[in-house]
């Protein structure tokens, strides 16, 4: 095969991350035209690489061509003079401006060199637009467009750039079945004009409809990369889970009293669909699933934040309709959010009063708050939880990660929540600090609190859990019991869904 | 992780602040001091009992306003009707002392309406979800508006005597106004710090998000904010119609800017989360006395806005350039 095929080479790419070595000297060649797909279970190191394309992450180690000549790509704006574009799930639309001018945004066709020449602009939007075979004004504001409808514009406006190689990371997770099958049009339209497009998706049927070839990532290293025709399902699954993953170290736990304290019944929401779910005294369970799989809504849902369509929630063997997380908090349930920065604390604020955030009034006097009782509490569960902090009045902000998330459990241990909710309970944390939640988690459990654990990382889970709920596109694909751990039966739910 | 996050604390916690983050903290007071000493300079007269006193009476009315605006800033939001709601409250009282209601009743009757009017300020902002800036610039005009409306212009005389007390009466040699607009502060610095309610609006300015998620109802603690700043603008609009003996439609006009500055010369943050009413009573005593001095030099009254607007910009600028951190 002829070398100039290639309109991007990427050798033995290698990125490390404090404490985690995120790639190891990856390889991933693209033939121009091509639709590439890249695939891998979280943590497999997708994001990192396309990052490190994009400029946003800059590589450790490693080589890059593009068409043909060597390349460094040092920032987003060298990566996108290259004629690559990188189209996010999160889009990067402006809401109220026009579709057209969305695509042309800050290339702005001139008269004279100074005025916008508004008949070009919508002229040429609007050409790119009927090219890709679909129908939007764009003169219209963007903020009326379905996501799909927005998928396309984002499409359009690296066109618009004459990007040649086009990465999509996870188009389809928000997309319709029908929208679906407008993008697959529009894929397929790129690649007749010779457009190269790389597909990132956790869908993996969906790559069998778009791909021409595939590369499988696992763990930051390159695993394979094939022709899509040369493999089925089953074989693709096989590459992407693997058959090297060590057993996780299962502890004895106490035994499961199988008291009922949450039990959801046929949950619907727009995310969720029919999820049935029961967590007993003492039980640690565990939500495992992709980005997007609905780990997160589930406990959004048992937390009052979102609110069942279909279907109800029993807490305690009550019927619970919370209007909001005040109401569940009341009910002893508590969350640690995924993200502990914006949702778990108030920054500014003192590790004491982040902790006692919830329960003021558990240190009231007719209404008077008394100090000594909040600092003695606090600093009793600093001691308690070993968190490290020159004083309790020290802002949150300046204490690590793993210590700011045991001042979010010490706010709910201090509100007597008997009710755990995890998400994603060490993100970011190292791995001593992560060892000490795991103990604190146990700890509650041993308690006969309830504890549910949502988690990407499914060593976590087989370490920490009971019981493991695998959820996929919304559902809940399989449960596996402890004296049934399957890692790879685990991952193949999750990423194929049984 | 942090090199300084290394001991673990128990039992009490002591900390001591360096010197930095002490000037930082006190900054506010060093300018007081600095100003109060140019003005001791200027003239003799300033350093007496008596000039002060003045000052305590002259500061209350903007500054029984900044409490409810330090408020309000605390939980990242911003009120630009006080003003307004003062003058409104302060033709109610008026109206309706005249009308023959008595002073006690028509006293409350206003400060209803200013509670209903911050209520109507809150509520807009938060079920809408309309930024408070625009929901309170709203109140601000259609207020004024109403002021005006119900006299058509004409300010309201033939107040009592007695009605005077507040703001014009002393106790001893101590202005009433003075010593209501201390008491508030006192009031307002302890429900700040010994009630849930008072914690609670940190949280809320801080981080709504993880106030929400940790159980705090946020929307009916911003709506409650609106409703105290409402109610200390009725107050401060009825101490200054006292004052005065008159009703005034065009009373209070341009206070709200007064009132910010005070709060944000006083430490507090316009991102939310931070700041308190001492802090909030320094920075309008520190505004008087600019103008004292102003006065004392003769300066006149266009120089005046010049100067102090400068004064203002200054005086953050060196905040930030002493505590590295944003005004």
């Amino acid at each position: 095969m002829n070398k100039s095929n290639y309109i991007l080479e990427m050798k033995g790419i290698s990125k490390s991350f404090p404490g985690v070595q995120a790639l190891k000297q990856v390889d991933m060649s693209v033939k121009a035209g091509e639709v590439h797909c890249l695939i891998g279970a979280n943590g497999a190191g997708k994001s990192t690489l396309m990052k490190i394309l994009a400029g946003v992450y800059l590589k450790d180690e490693g080589e890059t061509t593009f068409q043909g000549r060597p390349v460094e790509i040092t920032d987003p704006i060298s990566s996108a003079r290259l004629g690559i574009a990188v189209i996010y799930q999160e889009l990067s639309l402006t809401q109220n401006m026009s579709v057209a001018e969305n695509i042309f945004l800050g290339k702005y066709p001139k008269k004279y060199g100074i005025f916008l020449n508004w008949t070009e602009l919508n002229q040429r939007a609007q050409a790119i637009i009927n090219d890709l075979g679909i129908k939007i004004d764009v003169k219209k504001p963007v903020s009326g467009l379905s996501i799909g409808q927005r998928q396309i514009v984002e499409l359009a406006k690296a066109l618009a750039t004459e990007a040649k190689l086009i990465v999509m990371d996870e188009p389809s997770a928000t997309l319709s079945g029908e929208e679906f099958e407008t993008l697959v049009r529009v894929i397929e339209g790129l690649k007749a004009k010779g457009i190269t497009v790389i597909y990132i998706s956790h869908r993996l049927e969906e790559l069998f409809r778009v791909g021409d070839r595939v590369t499988v990532l696992r763990d930051g290293r390159h695993i394979t990369t094939t022709d899509l025709r040369e493999l089925n399902q089953d074989q693709l699954v096989e590459l992407i889970i693997g058959h090297t993953l060590s057993k996780g170290k299962n502890e004895s736990s106490v035994m499961v009293t199988g008291e009922e304290i949450i039990s959801l019944t046929d949950v619907s929401t727009s995310k969720l669909t029919a999820i049935n779910l029961a967590l007993n005294k003492g039980e640690i369970l565990g939500l495992y699933g992709l980005v997007g799989s609905g780990r997160t809504e589930v406990l959004r849902v048992i937390y009052g934040v979102d609110k069942p369509l279909q279907g109800h929630v029993k807490i305690r063997g009550k019927k619970a309709s919370f209007k909001c997380p005040a109401d569940a908090i009341k009910s002893g349930i508590a969350m640690v959010p995924e993200n502990r920065k914006t949702q778990g604390l108030v920054l500014n604020l003192s590790v004491w009063e982040n902790s006692i955030i919830s329960s003021l009034r558990m240190f009231t006097q007719t209404g008077v708050l008394k100090y000594s009782k909040m600092y003695n509490k606090v600093s009793e569960y600093v001691g308690k939880l070993k968190i490290v902090t020159p004083s309790i009045k020290t802002p949150v902000r300046n204490l690590s990660g793993g210590n700011q998330q045991k001042v979010v459990i010490a706010k709910w241990l201090i509100r007597k929540s008997t009710i755990l909710l995890f998400d994603e309970p060490t993100q970011g944390i190292d791995i001593g600090a992560k060892e000490e939640v795991y103990s604190i988690i146990k700890d509650l459990a041993s308690k006969e609190f309830g504890v549910v654990v949502a988690s990407s990382e499914l060593e976590e889970l087989l370490q920490l859990c009971d019981r493991i709920l695998v959820m996929y596109n919304g559902k809940v694909a399989g449960e596996f019991r402890k004296d049934n751990f399957q890692e790879e039966t685990i991952l193949r739910y999750a990423v194929a869904g049984g | 992780m942090d090199g300084a996050t290394k001991i673990t604390m128990q039992g009490k916690a002591s900390d001591k602040l360096s010197i930095g983050q002490l000037i930082g903290k006190y900054n506010l007071l060093v300018l007081l001091f600095a100003f109060i000493a140019i003005a001791g300079f200027l003239s003799p007269k300033f350093l007496t009992l008596q000039n002060f006193l003045n000052l305590l009476q002259q500061s209350s009315v903007t500054g029984i306003m900044a409490i409810g605006m330090t408020f309000v800033i605390i939980v990242a939001g911003i009120d630009l009707s006080v003003g307004s709601v003062a003058a409104i409250s302060g033709m109610v009282v008026a109206i309706l002392i005249t009308a023959g209601w008595g002073i006690p009743l028509s006293i409350v009757a206003a400060l209803a309406a200013g509670a209903l009017l911050g209520w109507i300020n809150g509520y807009v902002s938060t079920k809408f979800t309309i930024p408070a800036f625009i929901a309170t610039l709203a109140m601000m005009v259609s207020a004024r508006g109403l002021a005006l409306l119900v006299t058509n212009g004409k300010p309201v005389f033939g107040l009592p005597e007695p009605f005077s007390f507040l703001g014009a009466g002393f106790i001893g040699r101590v202005p009433v106004s003075g010593l209501i607009w201390i008491f508030l502060t006192i009031c307002a610095a302890l429900a700040l710090k010994y009630t849930s309610f008072g914690r609670n609006l940190y949280a809320v300015g801080g981080n709504p998000e993880a106030a929400h998620l940790s159980g705090i109802r946020v929307n009916w603690h911003l709506v409650s904010v609106y409703v105290v700043s409402g109610i200390l603008s009725a107050l401060a609009g009825i101490i200054l119609a006292s004052w005065l003996t008159v009703g005034q439609p065009t009373a209070a006009k341009g206070a709200e800017l007064n009132a910010i500055a005070a709060v944000v010369l006083g430490g507090a943050s316009l991102a939310g989360g931070s700041g308190g009413v001492w802090g909030t009573f320094a920075g309008v005593l520190l505004m008087s006395i600019i103008t004292n001095i102003f006065n004392l030099v003769g300066l006149a009254s266009y120089y005046q806005d010049i100067f102090m607007g400068l004064i203002i910009v200054l005086a953050l600028v060196l905040n930030k350039f002493v505590t590295g951190k944003k005004a």
